[in-house]
């Protein structure tokens, strides 16, 4: 078991976000977290990655206990993610984001930067050339230059995987990768997570609402809704779980239900 | 050539350039705003003439000194760092005048507010320039590696750059104590050009004058800042005989270019030849083509 | 003993200025999320309009003082119209905010300093030097009626904002500016009723040290310890700032007389900065962390 959540719960005051949610990723796992707006799932994010300290529960890395560490030390043990709003470095540009991720594996003294030694600036070479190649391989190659607010909004969302991929995580969470795409987008980003996931021979941990990406790559969905796991399972028992479809289409509406079952 | 009024002008510039590119690592790069950094350059000032006049220490190991007084006194502000903007700018307010009112304090270390004198005048324009020079070289350095990185990370987007694996406070911190320390050295510079100090001559004036040259500026650039710094040191001494109203305009030219261009004089940008170039081709081809559209310029780092 | 109460009666003159001067600032602050440095300008406007127009003698005081006070008042309107609207129009930084306020400080602090001068001008004395005596305490009258005006001006502030339409408008917006323009609300006279509202009360507070103390063009500078007193009550909280500015204009007093009158300034400031490390949001404020 690579990564998982043990009864986290988290509460704001009186609302309850996340209520008693489990979760075990094995090494390797492609799986898809679900669920209407509000129903908590940016909250598991949040707190699997000490974005957000759980009000109980436990989160695990490789063995390790790692619930109550902060986030800069939950990404230096191996986790990386990115974000339902995009949190790009704007104003620099995109092989600057994607360095600056990369450089964590390049420790070079303070001094050594001041001065400008030789070490240093094969250093700075060498992660120039790595941040490169993981812009080219999210299809940014040709525009490392340019600034990232000035991209178009579906290389942003690359950019920001990039950037992920260049912490050499252990662990991917994508919190809605597809946002905003049309269906042809979708398919393209579909074929790059499952390439990645090959590549780099990730475990990822999904975020969506774009249901075509989801049923197409996760091997296994995890559905949420009020804070609360209403359901577990692979693609086809969670496309038929009625409970589920009530949960995302409203309770009453029987005809939707069957033609959703159908 | 130069009369001994410009050098000394020049020498002043080449102390505010000091503390503005300190401040600008901290504020511009960083995104924390200082309304308290006069402090850091009076504690600076003052460890320097004290070293120099009652102990001997030499001028070249005062100055060094003075910025790592300064540099160590700003490890108390550490807990404010967590703050967000607005109250770290003004409990960084609290600490400048708070080093204000310890120096008037002082008693016979540091003369109180009748102020300590006896300091020779050992700035003087090559030195000064020297020191400018490298402080500015320095602090480049910093900036285009993987420490001016993570700190243009975290004025981005603090929640990006902790999901990157920094450690946002410890970060701030460093360029805090960085600025701290350029600050220090040139306030002990200042001791030397001065030839005496007074702790009024640390107030929140000379801290605003300091932020607002590194707004002026451009915050994310140094050149930028390094100019404004220039100017604003040299415009009121050209224009001494209007000595009144100096600050009026210094106010109102503050006002105006915040509300009328907030990115100040040089944006995010840096001084270059191929900024110098596309500044030249925008001008020229915006009088050809008179108002017909804007090309986008395509963002440099 | 009676010491202590004493300087706490001294305390609560110069706070209850203090608070005038903060709930202003506090009120801005609440809206806009900014620290408006501007604010010691509208109180220099006031206490400056007051002395030029009292020492005409063309009016009774009394109009002088509430023409001041309009004067003021309309100031802070203009100054929001021209530096902070085209800002927030812009998107609205705080950062730039608050730079635009400091170079509007400068300007003006400077510019009375330039063209009126730097000299200190006191007040026709409008008032008797008497003070009332009372358990052994000592209360001049000057000190009562700048306390009663701030109460007054105090208790008008809480009517607007609790009975009027236009001040349940500001407390909605004090939540959240977009979400109450979503609602109908007119931002743009919202926010000059605002600033009509500091002005005023610098203003008026400026009127009232101008006859305290004098009248010079650093007299702005008691807003840093107003600024204190709205912070220490919580930044944003109107109860607050009141609450804030008193304790502090009694932590002064008794600093001052039992402590050491150099040490004032000092202890003051050291407070606002334990105050920021330990409990920023002060005594009644919300410190809101940002959304992830």
């Amino acid at each position: 078991m690579l990564f998982e959540a043990e009864h986290l719960s988290k509460r704001f005051g009186g609302l309850t976000a996340v209520s008693d949610f489990n979760l075990s990723l094995d090494k390797g796992e492609l799986v898809g977290l679900i669920g209407p707006n509000g129903a908590g799932k940016t909250t598991v994010f949040n707190l699997m990655t000490g974005i957000i300290p759980p009000t109980s529960g436990i989160v695990r890395l490789d063995g390790q206990d790692i619930t109550k560490m902060p986030a800069y030390e939950v990404s230096r043990l191996g986790v990386a993610r990115t974000f339902q709003n995009l949190r790009l470095l704007k104003s620099v540009s995109a092989l600057q984001n994607v360095v600056t991720a990369v450089q964590r594996d390049y420790s070079y003294s303070f001094v050594s930067a001041l001065v400008r030694t030789p070490h240093f600036r094969h250093q700075e070479a060498e992660a120039k050339k790595k941040a490169q190649e993981y812009l080219d391989v999210v299809g940014l190659g040709q525009m490392a230059d340019t600034r990232a607010d000035s991209l178009p909004y579906g290389l942003q969302r690359k950019l920001e995987i990039a950037r992920a991929l260049a912490l050499s995580p252990k662990v991917l969470l994508l919190d809605e990768p597809a946002a905003g795409m049309n269906p042809d987008e979708s398919l393209e980003l579909m074929n790059l997570i499952e390439g990645l996931r090959r590549k780099y021979d990730l475990t990822i941990l999904l975020i969506e609402h774009h249901m075509e990406l989801v049923m197409g790559i996760c091997e296994r969905i995890i559905v949420l809704n009020f804070g609360e796991v209403l359901a577990e399972g692979n693609p086809e028992e969670i496309q038929s779980n009625a409970e589920v479809i009530t949960a995302y289409l409203g309770p009453d509406d029987e005809e939707d239900k069957e033609e959703a079952l159908s | 050539m130069f009369s001994s009024y410009m050098l000394s002008v020049i020498t002043l510039i080449c102390i505010n350039v000091v503390a503005v590119t300190g401040l600008a690592l901290l504020t511009g790069f960083t995104g924390l705003f200082s309304f308290g950094h006069s402090g850091f350059m009076s504690i600076g000032a003052y460890a320097a003439a004290i070293l120099f006049v009652k102990f001997n220490v030499p001028y070249w190991a005062v100055l060094l000194l003075g910025g790592v007084a300064a540099c160590m006194v700003s490890g108390i502000m550490y807990p404010t760092l967590r703050l967000k903007g607005d109250y770290f700018a003004i409990a960084a307010l609290g600490f400048g005048e708070s080093v204000r009112l310890i120096m008037d304090n002082g008693g016979n270390l540091t003369g109180g507010a009748r102020g300590f004198g006896g300091m020779p005048t050992l700035t003087k324009w090559p030195g000064a320039l020297l020191v400018a020079a490298l402080a500015l070289i320095l602090m480049r350095n910093i900036i285009r590696s993987r420490f001016g990185r993570t700190l243009i990370a975290i004025r981005e987007d603090k929640i990006a750059a902790q999901s990157m694996g920094i450690n946002v406070a410890r970060n701030q911190y460093f360029a805090l104590a960085i600025s701290a320390f350029y600050c220090g050295v040139a306030g002990a510079m200042f001791a030397f050009f001065m030839t005496y100090l007074q702790p009024m001559m640390f107030d929140v004036a000379k801290s605003t004058e300091l932020s607002s040259s590194v707004v002026f500026g451009g915050i994310g650039s140094l050149s930028g800042s390094v100019i404004a710094a220039v100017i604003l040191t040299a415009i009121p001494e050209i224009f001494r005989p209007l000595m009144q109203w100096r600050m009026v305009f210094y106010g109102l030219a503050l006002v105006l270019t915040i509300v009328i261009k907030p990115t100040g004089l040089m944006g995010s940008k840096e001084l270059s030849f191929s900024f110098a170039k596309q500044f030249v081709r925008k001008i020229t081809s915006a009088s050809k083509r008179g108002s017909r559209g804007e090309s986008k310029p395509k963002g440099k780092k | 003993m009676s010491t202590l109460f004493q300087q706490i009666i001294n305390g609560l003159s110069i706070g209850s200025v203090y608070a005038l001067i903060a709930v202003g600032y506090s009120l801005v602050y609440s809206i806009l999320s900014f620290s408006n440095f501007a604010h010691s300008s509208f109180l220099i406007m006031g206490a400056y309009t007051g002395f030029f127009l009292i020492s005409t003698n063309l009016m009774p005081p009394l109009l002088a003082i509430l023409l001041a006070t309009i004067v003021s008042g309309l100031f802070a309107i203009f100054i929001e119209r021209f530096a902070y609207r085209p800002i927030r129009a812009k998107g609205g930084k705080s950062l730039y905010y608050i730079i635009a306020s400091l170079g509007i400080s400068i300007f003006f602090e400077n510019f009375v300093v330039a063209a009126i001068g730097a000299n200190y001008r006191t007040y026709p004395s409008l008032l008797p030097y008497k003070a009332i005596k009372f358990w052994g305490l000592r209360v001049s009258i000057l000190d009562l009626v700048c306390a009663g005006i701030a109460i007054i001006f105090l208790i008008l502030l809480e009517f607007f904002l609790k009975r009027t339409k236009v001040g349940m408008a500001i407390r909605a917006a004090a939540f959240d500016l977009t979400t109450a323009s979503l609602m109908g609300v007119n931002v743009n006279f919202l926010l000059s009723v605002v600033f009509l509202i500091a002005g005023f009360l610098a203003g008026i507070a400026g009127v009232v040290l101008g006859i305290k103390y004098t009248v010079y063009p650093q007299l702005g500078s008691l807003t840093t310890k107003a600024f204190i007193g709205a912070i220490l009550g919580g930044l944003g909280s109107l109860p607050g700032a009141i609450i804030g500015s008193v304790c502090l204009g009694v932590i002064e007093a008794c600093t001052a007389a039992f402590i050491s009158s150099q040490l004032r300034d000092l202890i003051v400031f050291l407070i606002l900065i334990i105050v920021l490390i330990v409990r920023p949001h002060g005594i009644m404020g919300v410190y809101v962390d940002d959304k992830v």
